[in-house]
């Protein structure tokens, strides 16, 4: 069996805070994307999914853990160049206004990955770096100019375009819809499907939009507070979320149906990821936690083929349900606050 | 009952290098007291310059035209003390970043004293205990403490309850939120639509919802308008503008929208072209280049916002009766 | 707001406001610059008299046969300000390019390299700085001795911290942006790029900053020979030159064409500097293209 087009094994990332206190960022996630899917990755401001990407692609060292690319360990940058089979495996910026050298034009930027990696004859880098604009596109012409000339939404097209050059098999995107407007975001979300499955690029798309991963990701992994909670088949995970920090995120994007209903709101904020809560890290805002929650941290376990959660109101012998149903059949006393 | 908020005609032109620009070309709507009313459109549409016009926060050389009855004073005759005494005590502005709209330097409890002894001549004990009150209302936990912290030490989600209550420290009747969770994560987001809704219906609050998202708008909005170009193109009730839209451009941006029963993989419907500048403006219907049900006179005639079976609506063609 | 952004990009678009009412000063600036310069290459064929020459009737007032004058000692002053030209404006390049490659060099390391190297480097910046850049002139050339070489190398010396202080900074800051993080992970290695990426980013500010410098410089140089650590008598300086004319003040020629030279070849500068910076920026009209 070949091995997934990259996989995350307990990652940990760590950085040190001001006034040197060490933070973990990530504390011991895992995540498997396998050849051609596209898995999206939520979750909200702090819970870590931006150090876990940037790990993914080795611009950060992870403090435990281990990140495999086909089957090979990634190493972190250094100095020297990045390593030649690591070439495959390449990321897209949130900003597409800092991602791109204001100084230098797109066709130039576009060309890196070919003058680096060698993959085209000095001939036939023009052409090629047609090709690619024409696959995320954007019109010939645009080679010739430069980045501040463009919109958001097409500065993060060439930002895919450049990232393409290196002929890659896994994207990593970082909220590559985060600062564009809904009509760029629509586009770029074809695009990227429309890419992943003619290229069979595997993607790891990074967002807090849950709507739009809904509708491009085939798998979905949440994370909180640096900890992955649960992950599944998109659809199935939509209509029974397993975790009830999942449940609270679906239940909290509102719906343009013109029915007037308010989304759920989830009591309590984000702890300081330096001082997390005790055991299970979600149990301070969930509304079933129970006595054994804030004592064990509750471990990810396969509550059925290809969905696993993180909690304790999940046991795996019976079929998926959400939180409400298991909280009722396990009949459990509600801890006060 | 006469509407709390009457704009009409509300023009705006505002000084560029090469001229004026026209930002807002003839606005009407009408918001009604404890009515939530949504202002739809993405950026450049006009829908936060027509709402700083109303508060005299335009820039020095500003051209506006129209009328903005407030309870029957006219917002747009009033000079320049008279229009912040009204706009400081009976109307209230919440802003897209609390970062930048809270002062950095001052405490929580000094910005809120500050703006309630500024307009309601309240003594400093008093001041206080009301500042007090007005954390609670927004849900801050432990209010007397907060009052001595600043903004930094707050998150996003509770600055923005901060600027809240500062917009609701003088009790106004009418409170405008610019975007107000669009740099919120959804379940902060979820807990101000709530407080909003809530404030609303205790305090007889009427609130203008400016927004590009119609996921936000539809959750919370009474009546909703969409605006393009500068104009209105369509208002009405929220369920019937939301659920049987009328104009192609409200259409198209549903359309956009993922859709919770379409079937994966289908691509999202992507509107054509972009959202004209002010200097660019078709001659006609402005939106009619990117229109997929254009006819013969959309480029020559615009068309104005006409009644039409409840609602409002400017279009020619009126595809989906 | 929408409305500020609407007018900034206005004007980037039409390169109206900004870039504007620039234009005319970069031109006057260029064309005074080049003129100096022209002067000081040409000075031995242009100048009417031999400056050291004392054989003019002395302290003549400006006249059809001395355009500027004669000084105390009988020297045709039009001759000595041109020469003086050759002097001031091209040392000064000289020293500014030499400082800016000292000290362009010593920040790129410290960026580049980072750890120790960067701190060590950055503590003798401070040092440097904590220092007036007139005082330490001083006390350079004085210790030195007097003449215009020692001065030359006080300038040096006192010009480099500028620049290891900014080119630090912007291969920092470069160094660590997204748009190198990206060109790292598609394979370039460090050193290309640093010429690909971070070079053309840091060229651009220092070669504004070495243009105002050369202001700074002349005016400095000037400073010196004024207080007679610089150029010698009988050498023709035009720092030199005004500190004779302020002995002399009833023959008010002596130091005012001097002091004419050094302000309009500072204001050259200072407005070619200006200008220099739009020209780099490729986000105004004529740097770059106009957004679409």
């Amino acid at each position: 069996m070949t091995s997934p087009a990259l996989e995350l094994r307990d990652v940990e990332v760590v950085y040190e805070r001001r006034g040197s206190e060490r933070v973990r960022a990530v504390a011991g996630a895992s995540l498997t994307v396998e050849r051609g899917q596209i898995v999206g990755l939520v979750g909200e401001s702090g819970c870590g999914k931006s150090s876990l990407a940037r790990a993914a692609v080795g611009l950060v060292r992870p403090a435990g853990g281990s990140v495999l690319f086909e089957g090979r360990t990634v190493e972190p940058l250094t100095r020297r160049g990045r390593p030649r089979d690591l070439a495959r495996l390449q990321m897209v910026f949130q900003n597409p206004y800092s991602s791109l050298n204001p100084r230098r034009k797109v066709g130039s930027q576009l060309a890196d990955a070919l003058d680096a990696l060698d993959l085209a004859p000095r001939r036939g880098r023009r052409a090629r770096v047609e090709e690619l604009l024409e696959l995320v596109g954007l019109p010939a012409a645009a080679a010739g100019r430069f980045p501040h000339q463009f919109s958001g939404g097409q500065r993060q097209r060439i930002a895919v375009a450049r990232a393409l050059a290196a002929d890659p098999s896994v994207l990593v995107l970082d909220e590559p819809l985060a600062s564009l407007d809904a009509s760029a975001q629509a586009q770029l979300a074809n695009l990227l499907v429309d890419l992943s499955r003619r290229l069979s690029l595997s993607l790891l798309l990074i967002s807090h939009d849950l709507a739009i991963v809904r509708h491009v990701a085939d798998v979905v992994s949440v994370m909180y507070l640096g900890v992955m909670v649960e992950t599944g088949p998109t659809q199935p995970l939509w209509s029974i979320p397993l975790h009830p920090y999942t449940e609270a995120l679906i239940g909290a994007v509102p719906k343009p149906d013109g029915r007037g209903e308010l989304p759920d709101a989830l009591p309590g904020e984000v702890p300081d990821p330096a001082r997390p809560p005790a055991a299970c890290r979600f149990h301070p805002r969930c509304p079933y936690a129970f006595d054994r929650c804030s004592r064990e941290d509750p471990l990810m376990l396969e509550v059925a083929p290809g969905r696993n959660a993180a909690c304790w109101l999940q046991t795996g012998e019976d079929p998926p349900a959400p939180p409400a149903t298991r909280a009722r059949r396990l009949s459990l006393p509600r801890v006060e606050g | 009952m006469s509407a709390l908020l009457d704009v009409e005609g509300l023009r705006v032109r505002l000084p560029t290098p090469t001229g004026f620009a026209t930002i807002v070309d003839g606005v009407d709507y009408q918001v009604e007291a404890a009515q939530v009313f949504g202002v739809a459109g993405e950026s450049g549409s006009g829908k936060t310059i027509s709402m700083l016009a109303l508060l005299g926060l335009l820039p020095q050389g500003s051209v506006v035209e129209g009328r903005a009855s407030f309870d029957g004073t006219d917002l747009l005759r009033l000079g320049k003390r008279q229009l912040r005494a009204v706009s400081g005590r009976e109307i209230g502005m919440v802003f897209q970043d609390p970062m930048t709209s809270l002062h950095p330097m001052l405490s929580v409890g000094r910005q809120l004293t500050e703006h309630v002894r500024r307009h309601l001549g309240l003594g400093r004990a008093a001041a206080a205990r009301r500042a007090e009150e007005l954390l609670a209302q927004v849900r801050i936990p432990d209010p007397a403490s907060a009052l001595h912290a600043y903004p930094h030490q707050f998150s996003g989600g509770m600055r923005q309850r901060i600027a809240i209550a500062i917009a609701l420290a003088c009790g106004p009747r009418l409170l405008i939120a610019d975007e107000p969770t669009t740099a919120l994560d959804v379940t902060v987001q979820a807990g101000i639509l709530r407080l909003l809704d809530r404030l609303r219906h205790e305090q007889e609050l009427s609130v203008i919802l400016i927004t590009h998202d119609l996921a936000v708008m539809s959750s919370l909005a009474d009546r909703v308008s969409i605006f393009y170009a500068g104009r209105v193109v369509e208002s009405g009730p929220r369920p019937e503008v939301l659920q049987q839209p009328r104009h192609p451009y409200t259409r198209a941006l549903l359309d956009a929208l993922p859709h919770p029963e379409a079937a994966r993989d289908t691509p999202l419907v992507a509107i054509k072209g972009t959202p004209p500048t002010p200097q660019q403006i078709p001659p006609g219907c402005p939106y009619h280049p990117r229109c997929a049900y254009a006819v013969d006179v959309c480029p020559v005639e615009d068309p104005p916002l006409a009644p039409v079976n409840g609602r409002r609506l400017a279009c020619h063609v009126d595809p989906f009766r | 707001m929408s409305s500020i952004a609407l007018g900034t990009r206005a004007r980037r678009r039409r390169g109206h406001l900004r870039p504007a009412w620039r234009q005319p000063l970069a031109i006057v600036g260029a064309v005074i610059a080049v003129g100096w310069l022209v002067v000081a290459i040409f000075a031995p064929y242009i100048a009417p008299h031999d400056p050291l020459a004392q054989i003019f009737p002395p302290s003549q007032s400006p006249s059809g046969a001395h355009l500027f004058g004669t000084d105390e000692l009988g020297r045709d002053v039009l001759s000595r300000v041109i020469a003086g030209s050759r002097v001031s404006v091209p040392i000064a390049l000289l020293l500014v390019t030499l400082a800016a490659l000292i000290g362009g060099l010593i920040g790129g390391i410290a960026g580049y390299f980072r750890g120790v190297a960067d701190g060590v480097s950055m503590r003798v910046v401070d040092l440097f700085f904590a220092f007036p850049a007139i005082i330490l002139a001083m006390v350079v050339a004085a210790v030195l001795g007097r003449g215009l070489r020692n001065a030359a190398l006080a300038i040096v010396i006192v010009a480099w911290p500028s620049y290891a202080r900014v080119v630090r900074g912007l291969v920092l800051s470069v160094g660590d942006s997204e748009y190198v993080e990206s060109a790292r992970l598609l394979g370039s290695t460090a050193r290309r790029t640093l010429f690909r990426d971070v070079v053309p980013n840091v060229a651009g500010p220092v070669l504004v900053l070495a243009t105002l410098d050369l202001a700074n410089a002349i005016l400095l140089l000037a400073g010196l020979s004024f207080l007679g650590l610089g150029a010698q008598p009988p050498h023709a300086e035009w720092g030199s030159m005004v500190a004779d004319g302020a002995q002399y003040f009833q023959w008010w020629w002596i130091g005012t064409f001097p002091g004419l030279a050094i302000f309009t070849a500072v204001l050259a500068f200072n407005f070619l500097g200006d200008s220099l910076r739009d020209l780099f920026d490729p986000q105004t009209s004529w740097g770059g293209g106009t957004k679409e």
